[in-house]
């Protein structure tokens, strides 16, 4: 325990030094506030319309209880305004009609939803012996912070195996590595020492992920034991990739590899159907995001959650007794 | 140019040998193998509609000509309290409960609940145009003006292949440029530039030329096995070749302010993720706030996408070019400075 220590301490140590921890800490915290900021901006998006300022207002202000509405002076503005790379449609009287202005290649809808408005304008005129309003189930939840959330998260697991990886590159390249088959410290030892810091600094990370983008009512004692069961997936990517690699540029290389099977796992998570789910069991990434989702959602039990980190925690184990003479050989 | 041409022609030599030139070619195909063999060419996007019907037989008649109509899937639930449970279960649905109160039909439409003012409004009033427009002499009031030009639609498929350009090619090599210099540093023959006649900015650039070689090949080879002849290949190499060597340089002048990898890995770290967010324009471009219009990877994703369109806009595409081409010269000229200041530290 105490050569564990010495381990940990070292790496703090020299983390210290270029305030490393101090930024690792603070990047999913900024992540997330990024991720605030931006939830109100996309949830309050329907389309954007640019019309001419001697539009009626009457119209103007109907248009603005459905879209985003921009005023400009000329019928040419309102062309070199809808050209542009983002998504707005311009609008124009003509005689007695309006003429909706578009490149025709705006997300799918936004024609027909601006299209829609502009002949209800005039819905008063039609009564019908029906009502129509409007409830919901009580979800209030949207969809981009809980998968924005969940997405970061993921990632700050990935980065604290990229911090493992990276030490032991270090090591092998100052060749300190082979100092330990003639110090006391077991292999054993040196593993845990090493993976100690990638493993806790993700857990702050989470946490705060979670704290910042608003999650306060969960279970935070289910994210803590998840976020455990997740660190060892930081585990498996630093040593991997750090024992395979002798220096840090087929490293980083490999890293980038790694993100098929994280993406791949949470997209296809978020849009496979029931049928292909079982492809992504292999993948502790899916049984991560799955356990996180469930938390997020209110919906985990602590059933569920120890199943989903027996599982990753199984196929960490898996993992490191296929590579067990890999990793031996690395370390030598 | 002659010691340029050498040191590059060491660093490829170097790299070829190294597993960084074969990652990314096995990233290329594995990315190649993903679109053309998992990813639909486009995603059904057909909504589903869980609704409860409290009508008498008689009246069904007309719903089951309006389930028949309508674009969406409409599933028939048994109860209202059913309709809610399923939509607790599937948080991209909708529901519709249709109740008759003496001679009046009530339409209650459920949402999930995060659902913006703007959306609800739009959604009552396009359920209620379904009644206008069936009125016998209803006329709508609209024409339309298509603007010259591009008018085309990307397959969902080709829509992911602008993300791979500009997150794999064009700023993924900011890692890999900055491990090169940091192993350069590590092992001391960076210090040796101090007494050999290459100059430090021919040093720099022949790494920016070892990720843009790299780039090229990744990206080309995608765009051949998923785009085939729909692409222009031309704008396609100066945007590419622009973009990697802006990313590449944006690596450097990182890595100019830390004395190894583990220090800068951080910043790197957020940089590639804070590059990400404008990939939520690219997909809500309705959604397009100044913040993220101010990031690199916002021009550069539009820029790749007209690519791919038959009548894209290249000028559009150009004018890219030559904004990364401006901007790569004067942080290439700020990093350089940095670098001869720094060399042996």
């Amino acid at each position: 325990m105490k050569r564990i220590l010495a381990i940990v301490g070292r790496d703090i140590t020299s983390g210290k030094r270029d305030f490393i921890y101090a930024y690792i800490m603070i990047v999913p915290f900024v992540m997330a506030l990024i991720l605030k900021a931006i939830i109100p901006g996309v949830d309050t998006t329907t389309i954007n319309v640019a019309v001419l300022d001697t539009l009626e207002p009457q119209l103007i202000e109907y248009l603005d209880e459905f879209a985003k509405v921009k005023e400009f002076e000329t019928i040419q503005d309102i062309r070199v305004r809808v050209s542009k790379t983002d998504d707005y449609l311009g609008l124009v009287k003509k005689n007695d009609k309006y003429n909706i202005i578009s490149q025709n290649n705006e997300s799918e809808g936004s024609y027909d939803f601006l299209e829609l408005i502009v002949n209800s304008y005039q819905k008063d005129l039609y009564i019908f012996p029906i009502d129509i309003k409007i409830t919901d189930s009580g979800w209030k939840l949207h969809p981009l912070k809980q998968q924005g959330a969940n997405f970061l998260i993921i990632f700050t697991t990935v980065f604290g195996g990229m911090l493992i990886l990276l030490s032991l590159v270090e090591e092998k390249m100052s060749n300190t590595l082979s100092a330990i088959n003639v110090s006391p410290t077991s292999k054993f030892e040196f593993i845990i020492g090493k993976s100690i810091l990638g493993l806790t600094i993700p857990i702050v990370g989470i946490i705060g992920i979670l704290l910042i983008v608003g999650f306060e009512g969960i279970n935070y004692l289910m994210v803590i034991v998840v976020s455990i069961s997740l660190s060892f997936i930081s585990m498996i990517i630093g040593f991997v990739i750090g024992i395979m690699n002798d220096e840090p540029i087929s490293a980083i290389a490999s890293m980038k590899m790694i993100f098929i099977p994280v993406m791949g796992s949470i997209f296809g998570a978020m849009y496979l159907s029931e049928k292909f789910i079982p492809l992504l069991y292999w993948s502790p990434f899916y049984w991560a995001y799955e356990a996180m989702n469930s938390i997020i959602l209110n919906e985990a039990t602590w059933p569920m959650i120890f199943k989903d980190c027996i599982i990753i925690t199984f196929i960490t184990v898996l993992v490191f007794i296929m590579l067990k003479n890999r990793i031996k050989r690395g370390l030598n | 140019m002659k010691k340029l041409w050498f040191c590059f022609k060491k660093d490829i030599a170097l790299a070829m040998k190294s597993w960084y030139i074969y990652t990314e070619l096995i990233m290329a195909f594995v990315f190649i193998i993903i679109l053309l063999f998992i990813v639909p060419e486009n995603f059904d996007s057909t909504r589903t509609i869980y609704a409860y019907f409290d009508l008498k037989p008689a009246e069904m008649n007309r719903i089951d000509e309006f389930i028949n109509e309508s674009e969406d899937k409409i599933i028939l639930l048994d109860s209202r309290s059913d309709v809610i449970n399923i939509l607790r279960e599937e948080k991209s649905s909708i529901g519709m409960v249709v109740t008759k109160q003496y001679r009046r039909l009530d339409y209650e439409i459920i949402l999930q609940g995060f659902e913006n003012e703007k959306l609800k409004t739009l959604m009552k009033t396009d359920f209620l145009m379904h009644f206008i427009e069936e009125t016998p002499h209803y006329e709508s009031i609209v024409t339309s003006t298509t603007l010259m030009g591009n008018n085309q639609k990307l397959s969902d498929r080709l829509n992911m292949l602008p993300i791979f350009l500009t997150m794999n090619a064009s700023f993924m090599g900011l890692f890999i440029i900055a491990s090169y210099i940091f192993l350069d540093k590590e092992r001391g023959t960076i210090r040796a530039l101090a007494v050999t006649p290459l100059p430090i900015w021919q040093y720099l650039l022949s790494k920016v030329g070892l990720i843009v070689v790299s780039g090229l090949l990744s990206s080309f080879i995608t765009a051949i096995f998923v785009a085939g002849t729909n692409v222009n290949y031309i704008g396609l190499f100066f945007l590419l070749v622009t973009t990697n060597i802006f990313g590449s340089v944006l690596g450097l002048f990182i890595t100019s302010f830390f004395k190894d990898m583990a220090s800068a890995m951080g910043w790197m770290y957020s940089v590639i993720i804070l590059l990400m967010f404008p990939s939520f324009s690219y997909y809500m471009p309705a959604f397009s706030p100044l913040a993220l219009r101010l990031l690199p990877s916002y021009p550069m994703l539009f820029a790749y996408k007209e690519l791919f369109f038959e009548h894209g806009n290249i000028s559009y595409v150009y004018n890219v070019c030559l904004m990364f081409s401006v901007l790569s010269i004067i942080i290439f000229l700020i990093t350089n400075k940095r670098f001869k200041e720094t060399l042996t530290i």
